[in-house]
C-alpha cells in the first residue's frame, strides 16, 4: 500500500473530505423541519378524513332512513342516541353492560391465559403434545358455539355459563397461536444459546416467548371480539340481565333503536379492548421492524 | 421517459450537485442525516461506472434515485436530460436479494418484466429463451427459483434483466450472497453478456476486484455523508479476463489506490466512534 501519491494517470479526481459547511447544516434542519410540518399536515389530514366519513356515514343513514328506507326496521341514529342516553340515565345500560363485560373479561383472561399457558407448557410434554395434535385440530373444527346450550345446562343460567362460553371460545384460539408461535423459533437461535448456556426455561423466556409474541398477540387481538360472542350467545341462548338480554329484548319488542343502543355499548366496550391490545403491542412488539418511514441507509 | 433530444453524446446519467437528507424518524430524535452530499457525476451511454464505498455512504441511495424510487433533496439529477419523475421505468434494477417470484418457473420469471411492459407474447417467450440459453440455463424453464442454486438463481434474475434489452441497468451488489467461486463465474457471465450490448450500467459493489474487472470507471464514496473522493478510469482493455485478472498490467496499481482511498474511508469511521465512545 504504498502508491499514493505517485501521480496514477487513472486517476481522474481526488478530493479531499470536509466537514458539513454551514450551508448544509442548515439544509438538513430545513428537512427535519419540512418533515415535521408533513407528518403534522399528514395526522391532520387523517383526522379530518375519518371525522368527515363518520359523519357522512351517520348523516346518511339519518337522511334516508324515513324516505328510502323504512325506520322501523333501521331505526335512526339520532333516536339511537336518545335511545342509549336515556338507558344510560336509567341504569339499565350499565346495570346490563356490567354482567355482558364480566362475562367478556373473565372469559378473556381465563381463555387467553390458560391457551398461552398451555401452549408453553407442552413444549415439557412433546410426546402428550404428540398424542394430543390431532384432537386439538379436529376440536378446533368445531364452532365453540355449538356447545353453548350444553354449557348453559352445565353451569346454570347465571354468569358462569356465559365466562364458560367466552372462555372455551378464546382458549383454542390462543392455544393454537401459541403453539404456532413456538413451532416457529429459529433452531439456529436456540442451538446458539443453547451452547451459551441456557436451560430449558431460559430458552423458553428469552427465546421462545418473545419469538412466539408476534403471534401471541395476534391471538390476543382476535379474542376481544371472540369474547364478547361468546358473552353473548351464552346471553341470547338464556338469560335475564345483559347486554346479550338487551339485544333479545328489544327485539321482542320491535324497539330497532333500542337493540342499536345497545350493540352502540358493545362498540365501545371492545373499542376499549382493543385500544389496550394494541398498547401491548406497541410495547412488547416495537423490535419488529416497521414500514418504510424512517431512514435506511444501506450500501 | 422524457423523449429528450438526439446528440448522442449527451450523459445518460448526470448529477450536478446532488443531495440526498433523510429527516430521520420523527418519534425518535427527529435528527436529519445527510446521506449524500454534492454529487457530481455523469455517465455516458454504454459506460460500466461502479460505485464502491463503505456501507452506508449512500451508494445505495444514489441508485435508487437514478430509479427514481426515492426523490432527491437538494440539486439536479437528469436522466437522458430529463428530470426524474416517479419510478423510472427505462432502466433495469437488480439488488442483492434475487427478487424472484417462487410461484413461477424460470421461463415465468423471465418474462416477467416482458409481460409488465406489455411485450407480444411470442416475443417475449423468444427471447426469454434466448436469454436462458445465454446464461446456461437450458433445461430449466420448468424448475420453480427452490430447485435451483444459488447461482443459477442468481443467472435467472440476470437473464430477467437483461431479456428486455433495457439501456440502462442499475444493480445494486447484486453477487453480494454468493460464494467465492461463483461469484467470478457471475462476473464472467455478466461480462460477456455485457461486453456484447454495452448497456449503459451503475453498479454497486464491495468487492474491488469486481470493480476493476467490470467497469470502465470507478467512483469512490466517502463515509456518510457520502461525497465523491475519487475517481478512476480502468484501464485494461475489454474483452476481459476475469480469472486471470490480477496478472494484466495496471491491476496492482489501481488496486492499491482504490484501497488506499477506501481504508481512509473506513478507518476514519471506525476512529471518529472510538473518539464517540470515550467521550461518552
Amino acid at each position: 500500500m504504498n502508491t499514493d501519491g505517485s501521480p496514477l494517470k487513472m486517476r481522474i479526481i481526488s478530493r479531499e473530505v470536509t466537514p458539513l459547511t454551514d450551508e448544509e447544516y442548515a439544509l438538513e434542519r430545513r428537512v427535519e423541519e419540512n418533515a415535521a410540518a408533513a407528518a403534522k399536515e399528514l395526522r391532520k389530514k387523517t383526522i379530518l378524513s375519518r371525522i368527515v366519513f363518520f359523519f357522512a356515514a351517520v348523516g346518511l343513514w339519518e337522511l334516508l332512513s324515513g324516505p328510502v328506507i323504512d325506520p322501523f326496521f333501521v331505526s335512526k341514529p339520532s333516536r339511537i342516541i336518545v335511545s342509549w342516553v336515556g338507558d344510560v340515565l336509567s341504569g339499565d345500560m350499565i346495570y346490563h353492560a356490567q354482567f355482558t363485560l364480566i362475562e367478556a373479561l373473565s372469559g378473556y383472561f381465563i381463555g387467553t391465559t390458560g391457551g398461552i399457558v398451555c401452549g408453553f407448557a407442552l413444549l415439557y410434554f412433546p410426546s402428550i403434545y404428540r398424542m394430543i395434535q390431532p384432537f386439538i385440530v379436529a376440536f378446533y373444527g368445531i364452532p365453540r358455539i355449538a356447545l353453548a346450550p350444553l354449557f348453559i345446562l352445565w353451569f346454570g343460567i347465571g354468569i358462569s355459563s356465559k365466562i364458560a362460553v367466552a372462555t372455551l371460545i378464546v382458549f383454542f384460539v390462543n392455544f393454537v397461536n401459541t403453539t404456532a408461535g413456538i413451532q416457529g423459533v429459529s433452531r439456529d437461535l436456540l442451538n446458539v444459546v443453547s451452547v451459551m448456556g441456557a436451560g430449558p426455561f431460559q430458552r423458553m423466556w428469552k427465546i421462545q416467548l418473545p419469538s412466539a409474541l408476534p403471534f401471541i398477540i395476534a391471538g390476543l387481538r382476535v379474542s376481544v371480539p371472540s369474547c364478547m360472542i361468546g358473552a353473548l350467545v351464552g346471553e341470547f341462548i338464556s338469560s335475564n340481565r345483559g347486554i346479550g338480554f338487551m339485544i333479545i329484548d328489544a327485539q321482542s319488542e320491535w324497539d330497532i333503536a333500542a337493540a342499536f343502543a345497545a350493540i352502540f355499548s358493545i362498540l365501545i366496550m371492545v373499542v376499549c379492548m382493543n385500544g389496550v391490545v394494541s398498547f401491548l403491542e406497541k410495547r412488547f412488539l416495537r423490535w419488529r421492524p416497521q414500514g418504510p418511514d424512517g431512514i435506511v441507509p444501506s450500501g | 421517459m422524457n423523449p429528450a433530444s438526439n446528440s448522442s453524446d449527451m450523459p445518460v446519467v448526470e448529477s450536478r450537485g446532488v443531495y440526498k437528507i433523510y429527516p430521520g424518524r420523527i418519534e425518535r430524535t427527529g435528527k436529519a442525516f445527510t446521506a449524500l452530499r454534492g454529487i457530481d457525476l455523469s455517465i455516458r451511454k454504454g459506460e460500466f461506472v461502479t460505485l464502491v464505498g463503505p456501507s452506508g455512504c449512500g451508494k445505495s441511495t444514489f441508485l435508487n434515485m437514478v430509479a427514481g424510487l426515492i426523490d432527491i433533496t437538494e440539486g439536479d439529477l437528469l436522466y437522458k436530460g430529463g428530470g426524474i419523475q416517479g419510478v423510472n421505468t427505462d432502466v433495469a434494477y437488480v439488488t442483492q436479494a434475487d427478487n424472484l417470484l417462487p410461484w413461477r418457473n424460470l421461463l415465468g420469471n423471465v418474462e416477467l418484466a416482458m409481460e409488465l411492459k406489455g411485450f407480444s407474447l411470442s416475443e417475449s417467450r423468444e427471447r426469454a429463451k434466448r436469454y436462458i440459453q445465454m446464461v446456461g440455463l437450458e433445461g430449466f424453464e420448468e424448475f420453480y427459483p427452490h430447485e435451483l442454486s444459488g447461482g443459477m438463481q442468481k443467472r435467472v434474475g440476470i437473464a430477467r434483466t437483461l431479456a428486455w434489452e433495457p439501456d440502462t441497468i442499475l444493480m445494486d451488489e447484486p453477487f453480494g450472497p454468493l460464494d467465492a467461486q461463483t461469484r467470478t463465474l457471475m462476473q464472467d457471465e455478466l461480462l460477456k453478456l455485457w461486453e456484447h450490448r454495452e448497456q449503459t450500467t451503475l453498479f454497486i459493489t464491495h468487492d474491488l476486484i469486481e470493480s476493476i474487472v467490470l467497469s470502465d470507471r470507478i467512483v469512490v464514496l466517502s463515509r456518510a455523508p457520502g461525497q465523491i473522493v475519487s475517481m478512476y478510469e480502468v484501464p485494461i482493455p475489454r474483452p476481459r479476463d476475469v480469472f486471470h485478472i490480477h496478472e494484466v498490467e495496471g491491476f496492482q496499481d489501481l488496486y492499491n489506490a482504490l484501497w488506499n482511498d477506501l481504508k481512509r474511508e473506513i478507518t476514519a469511521d471506525r476512529m471518529e466512534s472510538k473518539d464517540r465512545n470515550s467521550s461518552e
